[in-house]
C-alpha cells in the first residue's frame, strides 16, 4: 500500500486531548504551545493537500497541452487542433465542387458531342447520307474518339481528384479521437480531484483516508504521461506546431538519413 | 468487350498489396489510387494486430500501413515484420499523418522503406511506390 509520510499520522483524537488538558492545567505557556502545535499539524496537512491539488490540476492542464511553458506545444492544444478540422473539412469540401464544376463541363461536351454522332450514324444506316456527308462523319468520328480519350482521361483525373479530397474524414477524425482522449484525461483528473476536494469540505479529517484517496488520485494522474512522448502518436497537426511541412521536408529529412 | 484496347499488364502489377489503416475511408482511397496505377489485388486490415496473422499465413508482397491506430501501431507492425525470421523482407510504405521529425527517424531506422505524410497527392504516392520497387529490382 501507500507510504504514509510523518504528518499523516498526526492523531486528531489525542493531539486534541493533550491540548484539552494542557489548558485545564496552570501552565498556560504549555498550553499556548500545544495549540501552536496543534493548529501547525492541521495546517501542514491541508498544505500538503493543496500541494496535491495543484499537482493535479497541472497536470489536467498540460493534458489538454494548453501549458505554454511546454516547447514546441504551440499548436497543439485542443482548440488548435480543432480549428484544423474546420479547415481540413472546408478545404476538402471546396476541392471536391471545385473539381465536381470542372469535370461536369467535359462530361456534358462529351455527351453533346456523342449525342450529335449518334444521330448522323442512324442516318448512315439508313443510307440517308450523301458521299460528302459521309466524308464529313467518317473525319468526325476519327476526331471524336481522339477527343473521348482526352477527356474521359481528364474525368478519370478528376474522379481521382475527388477521391483524394476525402481523406480529410481520415485526418479529422484522428485530430477529434486526440481531443476525446486529451478531454477524457483532464477530465478524470479534475473529477478525482472534486472527490478529494469534497472529503476536504466535508471535514472528514481522517488522515489515513485522505491520503489513500489522494494517493489514488495520484496514481490516475501519474499513469496518463507514459512512454516516450515524442514518439506516441499525435494525429495530425495544424501547420506551425513542431512537425515537418510537408513531403519534401520528410523526403530531405530521410536523405539526410542516408534514404 | 474493350479487352483489345487494355495495354500490356507487367507482373509486377499482379503483386499482393496489403492496405493497414483504422479509417476505412483512407483504405478506400488507397485501394482506388493502386487501382489507378494498375495494382488490383488488394487485401485490407485495420490495425497491426489484424494486419500480422495475415501477412504470416503469406502471399504478400507489399505492405501500406498508417501509423497511429488502435490495438497496435503501424510502427509496431514495421518493428514486428522486421523482426519476422519470414517477414524480414517485405516492403513497407508508411502512409500517415504523423509528421513529427523523431517518428520519421524511427521508422527509418526501424527498417522503413517509404514514408508518405497525409495528406498526400496520387503522384507523391505513385512515386514513392514506384522508387521502392525500382530498388527491390536493382
Amino acid at each position: 500500500m501507500q507510504s504514509i509520510d510523518e504528518s499523516a499520522l498526526f492523531d486528531v483524537k489525542s493531539e486534541a486531548q493533550a491540548l484539552l488538558a494542557r489548558i485545564g492545567s496552570v501552565d498556560q505557556a504549555a498550553a499556548l504551545q500545544a495549540l501552536i502545535e496543534f493548529s501547525d499539524h492541521r495546517n501542514a496537512s491541508l498544505y500538503r493537500h493543496v500541494g496535491k491539488i495543484t499537482r493535479g490540476l497541472h497536470s489536467a492542464i498540460v493534458s489538454l497541452d494548453v501549458d505554454s511553458e511546454v516547447p514546441g506545444a504551440e499548436g497543439r492544444d485542443i482548440q488548435s487542433r480543432l480549428g484544423y478540422v474546420i479547415e481540413l473539412t472546408s478545404e476538402a469540401a471546396n476541392k471536391t465542387m471545385d473539381v465536381a464544376e470542372e469535370a461536369l463541363p467535359v462530361a456534358r461536351a462529351l455527351g453533346e458531342e456523342s449525342g450529335k454522332l449518334l444521330e448522323e450514324w442512324k442516318r448512315l444506316r439508313k443510307r440517308e447520307l450523301s458521299g460528302d456527308d459521309f466524308r464529313l462523319l467518317y473525319a468526325r468520328i476519327g476526331d471524336f474518339l481522339g477527343y473521348s480519350v482526352q477527356e474521359s482521361a481528364i474525368l478519370n483525373q478528376r474522379l481521382n481528384d475527388i477521391v483524394l479530397a476525402q481523406s480529410y474524414q481520415d485526418l479529422s477524425g484522428q485530430i477529434i479521437q486526440k481531443t476525446m482522449s486529451m478531454l477524457q484525461n483532464a477530465e478524470s483528473e479534475l473529477v478525482g480531484l472534486l472527490s478529494v476536494a469534497g472529503t476536504v469540505k466535508d471535514g472528514l479529517s481522517n488522515s489515513s483516508n485522505m491520503d489513500l484517496l489522494l494517493e489514488k488520485e495520484m496514481e490516475v494522474i501519474d499513469s496518463i504521461d507514459v512512454g516516450d512522448k515524442d514518439l506516441l502518436a499525435e494525429g495530425p497537426l495544424p501547420k506551425g506546431a513542431d512537425v515537418l511541412n510537408d513531403q519534401d521536408d520528410v523526403d530531405d529529412l530521410l536523405s539526410s538519413l542516408g534514404f | 468487350m474493350y479487352s483489345g484496347l487494355r495495354t500490356e499488364v507487367s507482373l509486377d502489377k499482379q503483386m499482393k498489396i496489403l492496405v493497414v489503416d483504422d479509417f476505412s475511408t483512407m483504405r478506400r482511397i488507397i485501394k482506388n489510387l493502386l487501382r489507378d496505377l494498375g495494382y488490383t489485388n488488394t487485401a485490407e486490415a485495420d490495425d497491426g494486430k489484424t494486419a500480422l496473422p495475415m501477412l504470416q499465413s503469406g502471399g504478400f508482397d507489399f505492405l501500406v500501413t498508417d501509423w497511429n491506430m488502435p490495438g497496435m501501431t503501424g510502427i509496431e507492425l514495421l518493428k514486428a515484420v522486421r523482426a519476422d525470421e519470414k517477414l524480414k523482407g517485405l516492403p513497407v510504405l508508411m502512409v500517415t499523418a504523423e509528421a513529427k521529425r523523431d517518428q520519421i527517424i524511427e521508422a527509418a531506422q526501424s527498417g522503413v522503406n517509404g514514408y508518405v505524410v497525409k495528406p498526400f497527392t496520387a503522384a507523391a504516392l505513385k512515386e514513392k511506390i514506384e522508387k521502392i520497387f525500382e530498388r527491390i529490382q536493382s
